[in-house]
C-alpha cells in the first residue's frame, strides 16, 4: 500500500474533522434569536418587522405621561436618558411583544424601564403600518460606548428563535442635554410620504 | 553474606501499637466514643443552626453576595389605603451581571425578619423611590446608586406594635442555566451573606 498517500489521507481527515468542529452550535446557542445586523444608516429588515433608526436623544431628564395621560415633573436620570426614535413596521402579524436591549461595545446590556407608558415597549404594532416612538433607557454616562438596539420579537414573552435587529446606532456625540427630552406616545407614520405633507 | 534486620531492630514508624490486637481495640474505643458523643449531641437535640440575625451590622452597613450590593438604611411603617406595610429603604446596585437581572430574583436573596418575634418574608416587594407607584421589572447593571423601597405588608398574625425593629438579612446567590438555554436564572440559597438590624421609625 502507498504509505505517503495514508499518510496525506489521515492528516486531511483530521483537519476536516477539526474544521467541522468549528460548526457545531454550542448548546446555549440553539435557540437563540436569530439576529439581523445592520447600522443607524439604513433599514433593518427581519423575517418579522423592519426596524429604521431615526435619531437618538441623550437627557438628563425626561418630561413624559404618567398612566392616566397627566403629564408629570420631569424625571431626572441616574446617568442619562437615552431615548432611541425609530419607526417600526410588523411584516406579517400583529407584533405586542418586541424587547428592546441597548447594548454596549462590552456586553453590557440595559433594558427598557418599564415605567413609561408612552415608550415603544408598551405598543402594538399592527401589519404594515409604520409605527414611529422612542424606545426608552436609562445609562450611566459612562458606560456609554458605541451601544446598538436590540429588538427581539417575542410573541407570548418567548424570544427564543425569534426575529431580532441588532441596529449599531453610531452615536459619536455622548454628551446629554440639559433641556428635559419629550417622550411622545408612538403614532403610526407612513414614512417620508406623510412627513412631506405634513 | 546478607544481614536481616530482626523486627526489634527495625526503627518505629507508627505511633500506633505493633501488636494487632491492641491496634483493633484502640481503633473500636476511639469509633464507640465518638458515636456516643455523636448520639449524646442528638439526643440533646442537636447542634444549633447558625442564626443569621444574632449578630446583625449597623443600618448604612454594605452587604455583598455574588449579585447585588445591598445597603440599608432605614426601617418605617406605612399605612396607605391598601394597607399596613413594613418597609425599608435601602440602596440597592447590581455587580455581579452585565445584563438585567429580573426584580423577582434579587428578591429572592433577601429576607426581611419582624424582631421581636422573628416572622420574616422572603422576596418582598421592591419598588424604586424615584417610582414609588412604577413598576420596576428589572435591575440594571452598573446602575448609579438607586434608592429602593422593600415592602413587605403586615401580615395577620403581626401587631404593628410588637415590632420594634427590621431584620434584612442578605443570602448568598447561585446562578443556574434555565433549561432551554434562553438564560439564567439567580436563586438564593440557605447560606447568610449579612445581616443588619434596622430599628422602626415612623411612617
Amino acid at each position: 500500500m502507498n504509505r505517503p498517500l495514508t499518510v496525506v489521507v489521515c492528516l486531511l481527515l483530521a483537519a476536516g474533522i477539526t474544521l467541522c468542529q468549528h460548526f457545531v452550535v454550542a448548546k446555549d446557542k440553539m435557540v437563540e434569536p436569530i439576529g439581523t445586523s445592520g447600522s443607524a444608516e439604513e433599514p433593518v429588515v427581519t423575517d418579522d418587522f423592519t426596524l429604521e433608526i431615526d435619531r437618538v436623544e441623550l437627557s438628563t431628564s425626561l418630561s413624559a405621561t404618567d398612566n392616566f395621560g397627566e403629564s408629570t415633573e420631569p424625571a431626572e436620570a441616574n446617568g442619562v436618558w437615552v431615548l432611541v426614535w425609530a419607526r417600526m413596521t410588523a411584516e406579517h402579524t400583529t407584533m405586542v411583544h418586541f424587547p428592546a436591549e441597548l447594548r454596549m461595545k462590552d456586553g453590557t446590556t440595559y433594558f427598557e424601564p418599564s415605567w413609561f407608558p408612552d415608550a415603544m415597549d408598551r405598543a402594538t404594532l399592527s401589519p404594515g403600518l409604520p409605527l414611529y416612538g422612542a424606545f426608552v433607557f436609562e445609562t450611566p454616562e459612562e458606560e456609554i460606548d458605541e451601544p446598538s438596539l436590540v429588538v427581539t420579537n417575542a410573541p407570548g414573552f418567548e424570544g427564543r428563535l425569534g426575529a431580532q435587529a441588532v441596529v449599531d446606532l453610531k452615536l459619536t456625540d455622548t454628551s446629554p442635554s440639559d433641556e428635559p427630552a419629550e417622550l411622545l406616545p408612538p403614532q403610526i407614520q407612513a414614512g417620508e410620504n406623510i412627513d412631506a405633507s405634513e | 553474606m546478607v544481614h536481616h534486620l530482626s523486627a526489634a531492630e527495625e526503627p518505629r514508624r507508627s505511633p500506633l501499637p505493633a501488636n494487632p490486637f491492641a491496634r483493633f481495640a484502640l481503633f473500636s474505643l476511639t469509633g464507640a466514643a465518638c458515636a456516643v458523643g455523636l448520639l449524646g449531641v442528638a439526643a440533646f437535640g442537636g447542634l444549633d443552626t447558625h442564626d443569621p440575625m444574632a449578630d446583625p451590622a449597623e443600618p448604612g452597613t454594605e452587604l455583598k453576595n455574588d449579585l447585588i450590593t445591598v445597603t440599608p438604611h432605614e426601617a418605617r411603617v406605612h399605612t396607605d389605603d391598601l394597607g399596613t406595610y413594613l418597609q425599608v429603604k435601602a440602596d440597592i446596585e447590581l455587580r455581579g451581571s452585565e445584563r438585567p437581572v429580573p426584580m423577582g430574583n434579587v428578591g429572592g436573596a433577601l429576607v426581611v425578619h419582624a424582631e421581636p418575634g422573628g416572622q420574616s418574608v422572603k422576596g418582598p416587594e421592591i419598588d424604586y423611590e424615584r417610582q414609588p407607584t412604577g413598576y420596576v421589572s428589572h435591575l440594571q447593571p452598573h446602575s448609579v446608586e438607586e434608592s429602593a423601597i422593600l415592602s413587605w405588608e403586615l401580615p395577620r398574625n403581626l401587631d404593628v406594635d410588637d415590632v420594634e425593629s427590621l431584620g434584612l438579612a442578605l443570602h448568598e446567590i447561585e446562578e443556574l442555566q434555565t433549561t432551554g438555554g434562553t438564560g439564567t436564572l439567580w436563586v438564593g440559597t440557605n447560606d447568610v451573606a449579612g445581616a443588619v438590624s434596622l430599628p422602626l421609625g415612623g411612617g
